[in-house]
């Protein structure tokens, strides 16, 4: 059987087929609430129970992106083939007014083989003239296929969920390419790292930082179990902006902590170094530049690494799709060993 | 190892979506005031909360009182709890207030500036790199001028080892044109016009900005900007207060045609006049407002004062429930006062886009609500099929809200469901609020981040100011230096200004917009 929501969260259950009718309904109720769209917001996922959870999710992304939610749960492997939807809106009262701002949300629950019934169900409830994002959650499935990616405007995704992180970009990579670059790729993972790639671009306004770094040339990362995805990015970067090969005797990845990221050391020559730090639970990171005697330390916001905040964070920025997938191709040539958890060898 | 060339800091790309602020040293004047607890510092508080700030930036708090930097950061700490926009964190206070270093000095006194540049030259020499001093004028106006004087003749004018020095200046600039001139050319003589910064922090507000992005990136809207399909334009600045926080002595000398008028008002009037700029460098757009301003038809006589603008002042009357005195009533105001705390006027733009459309503008003390908008309201459809309807509320009005509730309205007709045919005007409406949760930075904020960044569109230029005074100057006299002034019209606080000034539209058969 498909799974069967009874939270709250996801509302009213409601005939597919009635969906249309059934959302005005929402704001007939109450004259106080105002509806707020600017996008549509797709969020996909094959996990069990993902559809209170995304709910939650929403519930948090509307703060900053008020949106058509479209939730969908898919569980190609049950026998029965069948779709339910439930409605609901997720409302917050808003500072001008005290009016209560509302999104709405649309939830379905997809089980066996409807391959067709995700890009039916998405295309068939979008608000007209507004964007589609799609937060496509684990690693690609025969689902995503073109029809669907044709029509996706910005496409998010979190690739430490991936299984197998590099196989998994070549699809998304080809996805892009069919469909003539339409989408660009938004990957939670790069939002983690924002945090570090703001504080070290601090280190470097310093004139002690920019006059070392050629000195610099080894470096080292201290990443969560299962986020090596996100280190590997970072080095990637860091390589690229820097102009360094970063052959493998110039990287370390170190797994270690709970903190996607909590350290990051560029050696160089002599006492040349760069520090930065995130203390277990701290609200901001620690930078250190030390060169030549002399000491320059900086604090950052740490950021918040939950997910509702990241992808809050990664909407409201833009995305260079080219630059990523170059920083992949370097980090699928170091062949790294990613693991979902720690001692968990990723499958082949 | 390294295989190519390394550009200044590479790492600072793709990191923000605008122009990147340089390191430097901000050096506040008027350190221990109002504009520097309540706004500059919450503003420097919150860009570096949010990592927008160089990290590299020191703050040098420039003013006469005896204190230690303990001190003022304590202070700083406290007025901050209580202004920033995203709070108050202790732990990051901590880090953000060794930025800060007091420097105590007359504004007179040449050997505060002597000792000033050596205090500069060493955070210069601590952060490396090119000397950037970025000094923000935040004292009274009367010391301006002095304390420009003391920054060319210690040189600090002049950036160190390949950096800047720029100037922000904050309002009033000057009372007149003639003093604005001499106000500018002192500060030209210190600072090139491309390293001034005249502030507005009317231009700093989101809607503001919005206007250009509205107009220009939206092709239905262009097309109709004109006399052919625009019947008049209203700017209202409303607000529902009087002279608290004993501002009535300063009021009280400028009044709301220096205080707003001439430069918020007329900033917005040129932003929404304005032709399309060639693109948005802060010249481009700063030529074509000017070009706006200069087109303003000015006043030529007592006569044309008094039939084309009102002035007021408010009476004993009643603002959110609570009693208020009258303006000549109000604290450190002068009983026998013949300042203006309300001004209502009908301007023209002489410009062939513009030829005959009337721009209403009206500001205003102990008005009912507080408010700023402008509204653009359209010619009417030659509704040939519904003549018998009647005409109120017929036109389209697009509505700019400024503050508070920033946002953007469009009025339109919609036939009223039923067998009759009925029309109603309709409201289409966004709101940042609700279609943006995340807060706006504030003001302040954007503008000290362009100042370091070297990006000067949302300040004015030095023949923005003045063409403003020019127009500006003969209501003044005729208000002040007449035989025959026109008369002082009043109010009751808490309604919406003298009936001088709504007869002053039906005349043309208009009438304000409600707000």
């Amino acid at each position: 059987m498909t799974e069967a929501p009874t939270a709250p969260a996801l509302g009213q259950e409601t005939p597919v087929s009635a969906i249309a009718a059934s959302l005005p309904a929402l704001w007939a109720a109450d004259e106080a609430m105002t509806k707020a769209s600017l996008m549509n917001f797709a969020v996909y996922s094959e996990q069990p129970g993902s559809l209170e959870r995304n709910s939650r999710l929403i519930e948090e992304v509307v703060r900053e992106h008020a949106c058509r939610a479209i939730l969908i749960a898919a569980q190609p492997s049950e026998e029965e083939a069948r779709v339910r939807a439930w409605i609901t809106a997720h409302c917050l009262v808003s500072g001008a007014g005290g009016k209560s701002v509302c999104s709405e949300q649309i939830a379905f629950a997809i089980s066996g083989r409807l391959g067709d019934a995700l890009r039916n169900v998405v295309f068939a409830h979008l608000e007209s003239d507004l964007p589609l994002v799609f937060f496509w959650q684990g690693d690609f499935s025969d689902r995503w296929e073109p029809h669907l990616y044709r029509r996706i405007d910005r496409l998010v995704v979190d690739s430490t969920t991936w299984t197998n992180p590099v196989r998994q970009l070549k699809r998304m990579r080809a996805a892009w390419r069919d469909s003539g670059s339409r989408f660009v790729v938004l990957d939670v993972a790069w939002m983690r790292i924002f945090p570090f790639r703001q504080a070290l671009a601090g280190v470097f306004d310093t004139a002690l930082a920019k006059a070392n770094l050629c000195r610099l040339h080894a470096l080292s990362l201290t990443h969560a179990p299962g986020h090596r995805v996100t280190a590997a990015l970072f080095a990637s970067w860091i390589a690229y902006k820097a102009g360094w090969s970063l052959e493998a005797s110039e990287r370390v990845f170190v797994e270690e902590g709970e903190a996607p990221l909590s350290r990051l050391e560029l050696r160089g020559e002599g006492d040349c170094r760069v520090l930065i730090t995130l203390e277990p639970g701290a609200r901001f990171l620690h930078a250190t530049i030390r060169a030549g005697g002399q000491e320059v330390t900086q604090v950052s916001p740490a950021g918040r690494d939950d997910l509702a905040t990241l992808v809050s964070e990664r909407l409201s920025r833009g995305g260079n799709t080219p630059l990523y997938f170059k920083l992949w191709r370097q980090v699928a040539a170091w062949k790294l060993r990613f693991a979902m958890t720690a001692g968990e060898p990723a499958p082949e | 190892m390294l295989t190519a060339e390394i550009p200044d800091n590479p790492f600072r790309d793709e990191l923000a979506t605008r122009q990147t602020p340089e390191p430097c040293t901000l050096v506040i004047f008027g350190a221990t005031g109002d504009l520097t607890h309540k706004l500059l510092i919450p503003a420097l508080y919150n860009l570096a909360l949010d990592g927008e700030l160089p990290p590299t930036l020191k703050i040098v708090a420039f003013a006469r009182r005896p204190k230690t930097s303990a001190e003022i950061r304590a202070e700083y700490a406290a007025t901050n709890a209580r202004q920033s926009r995203q709070g108050h964190n202790d732990e990051f206070w901590d880090g953000f207030r060794e930025r800060i270093v007091y420097h105590r000095s007359e504004f007179g006194d040449p050997e505060g500036y002597a000792s000033l540049g050596r205090l500069l030259d060493e955070l210069d020499a601590a952060r490396g790199g090119p000397g950037n001093r970025l000094f923000y004028l935040a004292s009274a106006p009367d010391n301006f001028e002095e304390i420009l004087a003391h920054l060319k003749q210690t040189g600090l004018n002049e950036g160190r080892g390949g950096g800047w020095a720029r100037i922000i200046v904050e309002k009033p600039i000057g009372k007149d044109l003639a003093s604005a001139q001499r106000l500018n050319n002192t500060v030209a003589a210190v600072f090139d016009e491309r390293n001034t910064y005249r502030i507005d922090h009317y231009l700093g507000k989101e809607t503001a900005q919005n206007i250009i992005v509205t107009r220009f990136a939206n092709s239905i809207f262009e097309p109709l900007w004109n006399r052919n399909y625009i019947d008049h334009i209203q700017i209202t600045c409303a607000e529902n207060f009087g002279m608290t926080g004993g501002r009535g002595a300063y009021y009280d000398k400028a009044g709301a045609l220096r205080d707003m008028v001439q430069n918020h008002l007329l900033q917005l009037l040129s932003l929404i006049a304005m032709e399309p700029p060639t693109d948005l460098s802060a010249d481009s757009v700063r030529d074509e407002k000017v070009k706006a301003l200069r087109a303003l038809r000015k006043f030529n006589s007592v006569d044309e004062v008094a039939q084309n603008v009102v002035r007021g002042q408010y009476l004993a009357g009643s603002v959110d429930g609570q009693a208020a005195v009258g303006y000549r009533d109000e604290e450190r105001v002068d009983p026998q006062s013949r300042t203006e705390c309300y001004v209502a006027m009908r301007v023209y733009i002489d410009t062939w886009r513009w030829q005959g459309v009337p721009f209403y503008i009206r500001v205003g003390k102990q008005l009912p609500k507080k408010a700023t908008e402008i509204s653009v309201h359209f010619r009417r459809a030659p509704h040939v099929l519904f003549q018998t309807l009647p005409a109120r509320g017929r036109s389209n009005v697009l509505v700019f809200r400024i503050q508070p509730d920033e946002g953007v309205s469009l009025r339109m007709l919609g036939k009223v469901p039923g067998l009759a045919m009925r029309m109603e005007p309709v409201k289409m409406d966004f709101r940042y609020a609700t279609s943006f949760g995340k807060p706006s930075p504030f003001a302040y904020e954007r503008l000290l981040l362009d100042a370091m960044a070297g990006d000067a569109t949302l300040f004015a230029r030095r023949d923005e100011v003045e063409n403003a005074w020019s127009f500006i100057d003969p209501i003044e006299r005729a208000w002040h230096e007449s035989g025959q002034p026109p008369l002082m019209a009043e109010y009751p606080a808490g309604s919406w200004g003298p009936a001088e000034a709504d007869e002053l539209l039906e005349r043309d058969g208009r009438s304000w917009r409600r707000i």
